[in-house]
Parts: structure tokens; sequence; C-alpha cells
């Protein structure tokens, strides 16, 4: 549908046939009704001419409104009507302060640069409460939208899906949006905190995740799989909210990700290689050292993803999976295996390079006891 | 808001998080493990929150032994063993890095 504006704004007509005209006009272009939701004249003509004056609240509600219907599309609505449509889809939206709100029980609706505690998903009843209050976000917000600022130390955003699932885990942020799968073992409960998913909880994922998404404008979780027209359908949805594009890996760095040799790799102290069964072996006892494989310079204040699977974990010491710069440990966002517990998974984490990074290793100390093979490491970069 | 790292010895989680419900913060604030001396074992734990001048005032109060009212007695000497840094400038984990650099603290 197209609607072309041929009423004059421009000042020749009273305030009130202004009014009436965009108020038809809206109506016409979204539908009837659709000026009463955007409700607010002070609002439409501060959105109109940011210099005129009108509330703060005025404006941020119509700003938000509009950006939301994004000229005919509608995205997240519509979001909701095309794919999240099962039992068990949440989809919870930062970019609106409608179902956010400042208290847990949810009478206090968010205001800019006010704690998070209640989120309400648009769909299937499911809310978010974060009782302490040290550990909710922020809710932020300018004349794009608004958008959920965790501080990535100990803040967590939980939720419990109507039902145990295998699906996905959307996270859609400023800078990046991010999928992941997350398995129906995992429970009910989904954490995103610190090291989303949030490790020491039971749940396994990529770690640091959440400085490559950034400010998060949404959090959903879909039961099953999500096409890949699907996800372009979310990240573009949130894209008039500042919304970064979807997240993808490069080809892989590693020359050597099989252990089946040690071609390319510097075994330091404490680390042996058991060609039998092609893995590199860590035995408690010895001093702090560090596996690495070094394949050249990394680009600074890039992310990049590193996995390593952790065949078994006789005693977690302080194991850490990280980004080098030689055998140093750079990086402050350490991927840190906490326990024996984690035996047999493949963890996985995002680190972003430092000046003079150049591979990546597993830092071991006098009480590390590990087993390790098939590591990777490789970029990220983000499109649409 | 300001931002503040506060943290203490592990043995003082709970009084401290006790400290923290009885201000009205809810359960369980102190949530970050950490190691003084780079080792697996949790020797300190802490939590970052966004507070307020009043809050950094009664913080002060309460070190030097002037303690904020409704705080149960047998907590009050919980308070000196927690410590806190606050900042106007770093926020998150900026924030959270920058006060273990300077305390020779890793997260665990």
């Amino acid at each position: 549908m197209t609607k072309l504006i041929t009423t004059p704004l421009g000042g020749a007509e009273g305030l009130a046939i202004i009014k009436t005209r965009l108020q038809a006009i809206t109506d016409g272009c979204f539908g009837t009704g659709a000026y009463a939701g955007a409700a607010n004249w002070g609002g439409v003509r501060a959105l109109l001419n940011p210099m005129l004056p009108a509330a703060i609240a005025n404006r941020e509600a119509v700003g938000s409104y509009i950006a939301k219907l994004n000229i005919l599309n509608n995205p997240v609505s519509r979001l909701v009507a095309a794919i999240f449509t099962g039992a068990n889809d949440v989809l919870f939206d930062f970019t609106d302060p409608v179902g956010n709100f400042a208290d847990t029980a949810g009478t206090v609706q968010i205001t800019h640069n006010t704690a998070l505690a209640r989120s309400n998903s648009l769909i299937n009843g499911v809310n978010s409460q974060q009782a302490t209050s040290s550990l909710r976000g922020l809710w932020m917000s300018d004349n794009t939208g608004g958008w959920y600022r965790p501080d990535q130390t100990d803040d967590l955003f939980a939720f419990n899906l109507p039902s145990a699932v295998t699906g996905t885990l959307i996270l859609v942020g400023r800078n990046g949006t991010y999928f992941e799968t997350r398995d129906a073992a995992l429970g009910a409960t989904v954490n995103v905190g610190w090291l989303t998913p949030h490790i020491r909880n039971g749940t396994y994922g990529k770690m640091n995740i959440l400085e490559a998404v950034g400010d998060v404008l949404a959090i959903g979780f879909k039961e099953g799989a999500l096409t890949d027209d699907q996800k372009l359908h979310i990240a573009r949805a949130f894209r008039p909210f500042g919304g970064g594009g979807i997240w993808t890996l490069e080809p892989e760095l590693l020359t050597n990700t099989t252990y089946t040799t040690t071609t390319n790799l510097t075994l330091g102290t404490g680390w042996t290689h058991d060609a039998g069964n092609g893995r590199a072996v860590r035995a408690a006892g010895s001093a702090q050292g560090v596996i690495r494989e070094n394949p050249g310079a990394l680009v600074t204040d890039a992310f990049y993803n590193i996995e390593m699977d952790f065949v078994s974990i006789t005693a977690a010491g302080t194991t850490r999976l990280q980004l080098v710069a030689g055998s140093a440990l750079t990086s402050t966002s350490k991927i840190i295996i906490t326990s024996t517990a984690l035996a047999g998974r493949r963890i996985s984490g995002v680190q972003k390079a430092v000046a003079g990074d150049d591979g990546m290793g597993v830092y071991g100390n006098s009480a590390t006891y590990v087993v390790i093979d098939n590591p990777s490491m490789r970029r990220m970069t983000k499109g649409w | 808001m300001t931002s503040a790292i506060l943290w203490t010895p592990a043995a003082n989680r709970a009084a401290a998080d006790m400290i923290g419900a009885a201000l009205g913060w809810g359960e369980g604030s102190y949530t970050i493990d950490l190691s003084a001396d780079g080792g697996a074992s949790i020797t300190h734990v802490a939590c970052r929150a966004d507070v307020s001048p009043a809050f950094i005032d009664m913080f002060g109060a309460a070190k030097a032994g002037s303690y904020p009212p409704g705080l149960p007695e047998a907590l009050q000497p919980a308070i000196a063993a927690i410590e806190g840094d606050f900042s106007d400038t770093l926020w998150g984990a900026a924030h959270l890095t920058a006060v273990l650099d300077t305390h020779g603290m890793e997260r665990v």
C-alpha cells in the first residue's frame, strides 16, 4: 500500500487542522485507531519537529511507537505472528517500555536509565523477574527506542519456558544478533548473564557472548530450529531500533584441529601429547603452563569464537581457554572451566582480541588435570 | 548513578548477603567468585551494583562505625570486612576488571 502525504503541514493551517489530518494519515497508513495508539498530540508534534517543546515522556512514547511501526511494516508484532507461534516460544522486547518494569510485580513501567526488575514476554504469558537489585541490568532509551544493558559482571536475566524443549536461544543486540541451539536436557530455566548461557548454573554454551551482542534489544526462545530466513526476519525486525547483523564464523584459523600430531603446537609446562588417542593431557602436579597454537596476528578488537572438547576433567584447578599473545594470556574476559561436571563437553566462548594476540591456548595451573581435543578458533563477522 | 564494586572475604558472604537483604537489595547479591592468590579456591566474593550518593555516604559512615538504622546488630561487624570501590566513569565489566587489577584478584 502506498500513501502519499499531500497535506500541507508547513504552518499555513492551524494546529487543529494539522492534528486532524495527521490523525487521518496515521489511521489511513496503519489502520483505524492507530492514531489513538500513538495517543498524544504533543508527542507527534515533537516527533515531526524535535525542536518543538514536548514532555520527554511524550516524545519517547510516540517516537518508540512510530519506530516500531517502521512505516507500514510493524516488524516486531509481525515476528510474533509469523515466527513465535509455538506454545514454548517467548520474546522479550526491550525496544518499548511497555511490558518492562522497575518492580517485580509489574506495576511500575520502566523509564530511561532504571534497573529492569521485570519483563513480560509478548507471548505465552512468560515473564522474567529479578528479585535481587544488584543483579538487574539497566533499561535505557533514546529516540530510536529502548534496550537492556546487562553489566556483564553479575546481572542475570532468567526466565522459565512453559516446558523444557530443544530450541533456539535468540539474543538481538545493537552490536550483533546471535542464535544458539539450546537442548531440552538443560531444563526449562534459561539464564542470560555474564557468561551467557551461565555455565555455572548447569547450562552450557557460548561464554561471554553478551560482549559481542552489546546492548540487548530482545531476548527470545523459539522451539525447534530456525531457518536462515527466519533468523534474517528476526534480526531485520529490530534493525530500525539499531539492531546489529547476525554473527557468523569465518573459516578455521588453526592448522592442528585434531591433535593427532603436535604439528604447530607448543606444549607448555605440564602438557603432554597422547598420540594414541590424538589428544593433549595436562596432569596435575607440575608448574602452570599453556598449550597453544599461534597461527598469526589476530585483528585487534575483532571477536573470535574459540572452542575445545574437554574430554575429561579430573581436576578443574585453574583452567582457562583463552586467546594468547605468544604464551601470554591477554583477554580479561577469560573463559574459565570451573568444574569437573563440565567433562565431556565442548566448551566455547567469545573473546575480543587485544593488540599482540596471535593464537589460542589452554592454561592450567598445578591442580589442573584435563584431557582436551579438537580446538577451533574462528573470527566472527556479522551481516544481513 | 555510580557504579559500585563491593567485595569481602568468602567466609563473610552470608553476612554480606544478609546486609544487602536488610538494605532492600534482595537475596544473594554477592555472586562473583574471586581468587586473591590466582588459585582455584574462592578467597573473596563480590557484587556490582548501581548506587546513589546516599548509599556511598551510608557505606562510608558504616565503615567508620555509624551503622544505618535498622541494620541488625549482629551484622554490624560484617560491614567492616566489606570493601568498596565507586566510579562515575567506569561501569560493568570495565569497572570490575579495574578493581580486580588494582587489588590483584581474579575471577574464579
